[in-house]
């Protein structure tokens, strides 16, 4: 087996390198395919998100493997892009550094979020992708799904996805999810066009959140983030009524002063009937007076509640990092001495066939010369033959073993083939 | 020790294995796969259908469910089966903490009665099997739906304290345990009502029957904890129809709580009023119980027997 990673990621590139190198749904299709025609008989994986570029090439093949010089003039001359200009920003990792490497970004541990579930989808993406191009083959499927199955371990086995660490998220994934079962039904109310109402929004219309009403002082700025996520735009002066009919309120305007005091929403409070009412206030200062939380089922979230969240999820993951990064460590060495085992796989099976073969023609021989044998004694016989054959192959098969577990051991194969004149 | 006996001690040693495995689960989430729980669990169910299907074969003097003992099994083996439904879907939360102790109180209960040895006499009539039916599943459901009314409002009370998530119990959400209430709640109320009125109705026409007394004395603690029980059921459909909030919220979670304790007080009076063995003296009540539980089937006694089926009809 041969793999050869290249990439750039958040940690040694720029925000400006990643984005010449990025690829989109349509450009990774194309790449694919011009990788076919360039370099048949090997395979390509691309994986390309906001973080990260990384192309995985493999075969079995050492003749037809390529070099990571190779593998970034391809990823230059698709992009256009100069080759020196890019060649020393790029990460290269080979065989075991490459399975390593994907495995720790299929768990997310070498993600920017350590712990955020949407890079293993996005890992899974882009293996399919490359399945419907006819880009993978028996390396890529093996180190591929490897990961998939690696990264579900981790998982498993630790608390390090459960956690989340950026505000919107936690509002959402630890918050929301706990009030509402679903969000397609429940009518939405984003006060203020703020960045960190945008990215909320983003986290609930990933969760199947329709009914998206904003509500912003400049109507304008209302129906721009409105037109953005398929929602409708209403004047501010009808903000008391839309927070008798909301179900969750995200608020991000810069006012200095609360726009909703208490005694403002005891007015409409008789109107909701306790229903419940899950406000963000990610605002600051507030724009909710902080009493309005003691109201019947009101839920109230300011962005330091929020905070205090993220800054505990991220000790937490640091803590399950060791965790996830023994089971990565067990995994890629259990993957890599199956890998070698496996290339081993032939040559035994050749010496055991030639083995058998030459043991057969001389039981055959004899028995043809000793006619008069009963069946005890020719059983007998056999299982002499037998005996002699596996202890004189214990010995070559056993050190192959041993070497295998080191390393793909293909002198002592090809030694192997030369003395026992074994034919491909 | 009869085969009956053993298989219970079985089924309630899984149910008991399953709460401290769920409980470990809700301590430390990552040590104790979902799969142990739950194959324990079918494991366990099996082998309490079994023991439902063995009691309705061999007991063939008597029709299955008209006894306490059937009653109690069953209303167990389905709060059993719901545990599975509903940790398929909501595996990582704590509804095995709360729902086992449910199943292994009913258990208990199971173990305490005794099936008859013959059958009641009015048993097979329409107001009887309605009766035990409608306060069955009316039982079942006011069960799940005090679970789901005390998560919600451990959910609730979480979520208002803003509780760090590290310290937090896992929960469904609220608007799933509020949609469990309030089915619950709805449900319940029918059911309840139902199979209360037509205890009355039964022990009524009883008392048509005999000419003089009812099965049951109207006096007897069962038949008062029942009118309450009604009474409570009228003012939930009061709060209902006119009082708006009643109908959302933790206002509804309250409401599942309370149905449970009043139906906990009307099972706890017709538990305490049967009496096995009413001949014996009462020192030796405890001998006679404890040795009639361990030997099922014996010969049947009339006068026992009579007994078993006016203290049995308790159940109002």
């Amino acid at each position: 087996m041969k793999l050869e990673m290249i990439g750039c990621s958040h940690h040694q590139s720029s925000v400006k390198m990643r984005e010449r190198l990025a690829f989109n749904q349509q450009q990774a299709t194309e790449a694919l395919t011009l990788w076919q025609h360039e370099f048949p008989g090997t395979e390509l994986v691309l994986l390309s998100t906001c973080n990260r570029t990384e192309l995985y090439a493999a075969t079995n093949n050492q003749q037809t493997a390529l070099s990571h010089h190779q593998l970034t003039k391809f990823i230059t001359n698709f992009h256009d892009i100069s080759f020196d200009e890019v060649f020393d920003n790029l990460l290269h990792q080979s065989d075991q550094q490459a399975v390593k490497h994907l495995f720790t970004v299929a768990a997310s541990l070498d993600s920017m979020v350590i712990g955020e579930a949407q890079i293993l989808s996005q890992v899974k993406g882009a293996y399919e992708l490359a399945t419907e191009n006819c880009c993978t083959g028996p390396v890529t499927h093996d180190v591929f799904q490897a990961a998939l199955k690696v990264a579900k371990r981790v998982a498993h086995e630790t608390t390090i996805n459960e956690r989340r660490v950026s505000i919107p998220s936690v509002a959402v994934g630890d918050f929301a999810k706990d009030i509402f079962e679903r969000f397609d039904d429940k009518k939405i109310l984003v006060i203020g066009a703020g960045e960190m109402g945008e990215e909320t929004l983003r986290y609930l219309v990933d969760e199947g959140a329709k009914q998206i009403t904003v509500i912003n002082r400049s109507q304008i700025k209302a129906e721009q983030l409105a037109a953005n996520w398929n929602g409708k735009a209403k004047p501010w002066d009808s903000l008391k009524s839309e927070l008798i009919i909301a179900d969750l309120v995200v608020s991000t305007t810069g006012a200095v002063e609360p726009i909703i005091t208490f005694e403002e929403f005891q007015k409409i409070e008789h109107q909701r009937y306790q229903r419940p009412l899950f406000i963000l206030d990610l605002a600051m200062p507030r724009d909710f007076d902080p009493a309005i939380g003691n109201c019947l089922g009101v839920y109230l979230y300011c962005i330091d509640d929020l905070q205090q969240v993220c800054e505990e999820n991220k000790l937490a993951r640091q803590s399950e990092w060791s965790g996830a990064e023994k089971i990565i460590l067990e995994e890629t060495a259990l993957f890599m001495r199956n890998i070698h085992h496996r290339s081993t796989a032939p040559t035994i099976r050749q010496l055991r066939d030639s083995c058998h073969q030459l043991k057969t023609d001389e039981l055959k021989r004899l028995l043809n010369k000793l006619p008069d044998l009963d069946e005890r004694v020719i059983a007998e016989l056999e299982r002499s033959f037998d005996r002699l054959v596996n202890k004189m192959l214990h010995p070559p098969l056993e050190s192959l073993r041993d070497e295998a577990e080191k390393g793909t051991p293909h002198s002592l194969i090809k030694a192997l083939k030369q003395l026992f004149q074994l034919k491909d | 020790m009869s085969l009956e006996t053993k298989i219970l001690y079985l089924f309630f040693a899984g149910y008991l294995i399953t709460f401290l495995l769920e409980v470990v689960r809700v301590l430390s989430p990552t040590k104790i796969r979902a799969f142990y729980p739950v194959s324990i669990t079918v494991i366990a169910v099996l082998l309490h259908l079994a023991y439902l299907v063995l009691g309705a074969w061999q007991s063939q003097a008597v029709t299955p469910l008209t006894n306490w003992h059937d009653w109690f099994s069953l209303v167990a083996w389905i709060l059993a089966v719901s545990f599975l439904q509903l940790n398929y879907r909501h595996g990582s939360t704590m509804i095995g903490v709360l729902l086992m102790p449910m199943v292994l109180m009913l258990t208990v209960a199971t173990w305490y009665t005794e099936r008859p040895l013959i059958d009641q006499p009015n048993s097979m009539t329409f107001w009887f099997w309605l009766h035990a039916l409608t306060l069955l599943l009316g039982t079942v459901i006011v069960f799940l739906g005090f679970v789901a009314g005390v998560m919600y409002l451990l959910q609730r009370y979480q979520l208002k304290h803003k509780t760090p998530v590290k310290h937090r119990f896992r929960l469904p959400s609220l608007e799933w345990l509020e949609r469990i209430n309030i089915r619950s709640v709805n449900f319940s109320v029918v059911m309840l009502s139902i199979g209360v009125i037509s205890g009355f109705v039964l022990n009524s026409n009883s008392q048509k029957q005999t000419g003089d007394q009812p099965l049951l004395q109207w006096s007897q603690p069962v038949v008062w904890t029942s009118a309450i029980l009604l009474v409570w059921i009228i003012t939930i459909l009061f709060f209902e129809i006119f009082y708006r909030p009643a109908r959302q919220g933790q206002k509804v979670a309250y409401l599942t709580v309370g149905s449970f304790i009043f139906l906990l007080v009307v099972l706890a009076a017709a538990l305490l009023t049967i009496d096995q063995h009413g001949a014996a003296a009462d020192g030796d009540k405890k001998t006679a119980i404890n040795s009639s539980r361990m030997e099922p089937m014996r010969q049947p006694n009339l006068q026992v027997s009579h007994r078993l089926f006016v203290m049995q009809r308790g159940v109002r």
